[in-house]
């Protein structure tokens, strides 16, 4: 009987295995074997890459993007989790509002962050119309490269705070009321609530929200290619860059298993210090 | 009543935000052009459906939505082929490496993975633009829309 269901078992599980040979492990062998190999020695396309003065820029801009929308997202993210949680009349339409956002895909979210930032966008049409500024501001362009990045900040805090709102959504709802209710009993205020009793219970849901959220941030590609072009340039952009415009698929690779690798240490650190202190009492 | 009035004004705060940008985009796409680039003109006089016409009929749009649709739904019924049984396994059956797998299966979310000779095909690259849509409407794109123009093998722009 239990062989039975074993051979059951093994041929539900067949064709994700056989996805995962084909889709996932093929093409990880071949990036790696791509990356790997020049004529100049095996190690030659990370050497060009990291020599090459712009490899310091893109990771920088890669690592200063991530660093300053994650952290804006979790924030904005529980704050909006916390207030429609508060379960007030129509609380229900205030989240279908929210979710918006993520029913649009990266490409629209920065098109729409264009006509807004426009040099004839929207907000330059509103400032002169109320005559706070005499001439248009430009926001994008070469010269303009720091306005960009800012612009690009607010659209993917836009675009992808609803993400971190939902998950932490889903970990209020999980919250035991009769926590709360022995936290008022003992005379906390609502700080101390929020500090001492939601966010400990939270903290698995914030871990996830926070793995899922960086690991998209690192790969951020689509908005700033749009808005920015290679003046900003990325990781994601620039392996996109090798392989499409410049034909060459190593360096692009190279690019690829870079991106990898730090997204894999940093999502290492994260669970490593961030892990919810009750998985450890319950392994020993 | 105070904490009434603040939760109105805080919701009311919410749907700016999040409504405005898609409201916004939806005005800029029905208004002239000659208005949409006039700088002293915030409220367009009228409205036209010009661009949408242009784009789902001149620039085959239609074709580019339908190709969406189908992809779209072809992914969804192989994704849950796959994908539904797994699932199925994992929550019903103990077995060995069961977290192994759950994890692997994680992990193809972490790796962005690229393959070779296999541009458009393969589903990496996504193109922006559709291969039939001239020039002129690309802008500051030509130099990616000239690759990609190759590998259609379409004909080039004069």
């Amino acid at each position: 009987m239990i062989h039975h269901k074993g051979k059951i078992a093994l041929m539900l599980l067949l064709p994700t295995f056989a996805y995962l040979i084909v889709f996932i492990f093929y093409p990880l062998v071949d990036t790696c074997l791509l990356a790997f190999s020049n004529p100049a020695g095996p190690l030659e396309n990370f050497r060009r890459i990291i020599t090459s003065g712009e490899f310091w820029k893109t990771l920088r801009n890669t690592l200063v993007i991530t660093g300053i929308v994650v952290p804006l997202q979790l924030i904005l993210g529980l704050a909006l989790a916390l207030f429609v949680n508060l379960r007030f009349k129509g609380y229900l339409f205030i989240l279908y509002i929210i979710a918006i956002p993520l029913a649009l895909s990266d490409v629209s979210a920065a098109l729409m962050s264009y006509s807004i930032f426009a040099s004839t966008g929207f907000l330059n049409k509103l400032l002169m119309a109320w005559g706070w500024i005499e001439r248009p501001i430009y926001f994008f362009g070469f010269r303009f490269q720091d306005r960009a990045f800012w612009v690009i900040v607010v659209t993917e805090v836009w675009r992808a705070t609803p993400l971190v709102f939902i998950i932490l959504l889903a970990g209020l709802q999980a919250v035991n009321k009769e926590y709360l209710e022995a936290a008022s009993v003992f005379g906390f205020s609502p700080w101390q609530k929020l500090w001492k009793v939601v966010l400990p219970i939270l903290r698995p849901s914030i871990l996830s929200a926070l793995l899922i959220r960086t690991i998209f941030a690192f790969q951020v590609f689509g908005v700033i290619w749009i808005l920015a072009g290679r003046d900003i340039p990325v990781l994601a952009g620039e392996a996109y860059y090798w392989q499409t415009v410049v034909y060459n698929s190593n360096i692009s690779s190279a690019y690829g298993l870079i991106i990898a690798v730090v997204t894999i240490l940093i999502s290492w650190a994260y669970i490593t210090f961030l892990k919810p202190k009750s998985f450890e009492e319950e392994a020993v | 009543m105070m904490k009434k009035t603040l939760i109105f004004i805080l919701c009311l705060l919410i749907v700016l935000w999040f409504c405005g940008p898609v409201l916004l985009i939806l005005i800029a796409a029905l208004t002239p052009s000659a208005e949409y680039y006039d700088l002293a003109r915030l409220v367009p006089t009228k409205l036209t459906l010009t661009h949408l016409e242009s784009l789902f009929v001149r620039l085959n749009g239609w074709k580019a939505t339908l190709i969406s649709i189908q992809t779209a739904l072809l992914s969804i019924v192989i994704s849950f082929a796959i994908g539904l049984p797994a699932a199925y396994v994992l929550t019903r059956y103990v077995f060995k490496g069961k977290n192994l797998f759950r994890l692997t299966i994680l992990l193809t979310r972490l790796l962005q993975i690229r393959r070779r000779n296999c541009y458009g095909a393969s589903g990496d690259d996504f193109y922006i633009f559709h291969p039939e849509i001239p020039d002129e409407y690309v802008g500051n794109f030509t130099e990616i829309r000239r690759n990609q123009r190759r590998d259609f093998g379409c004909p080039k722009s004069p």
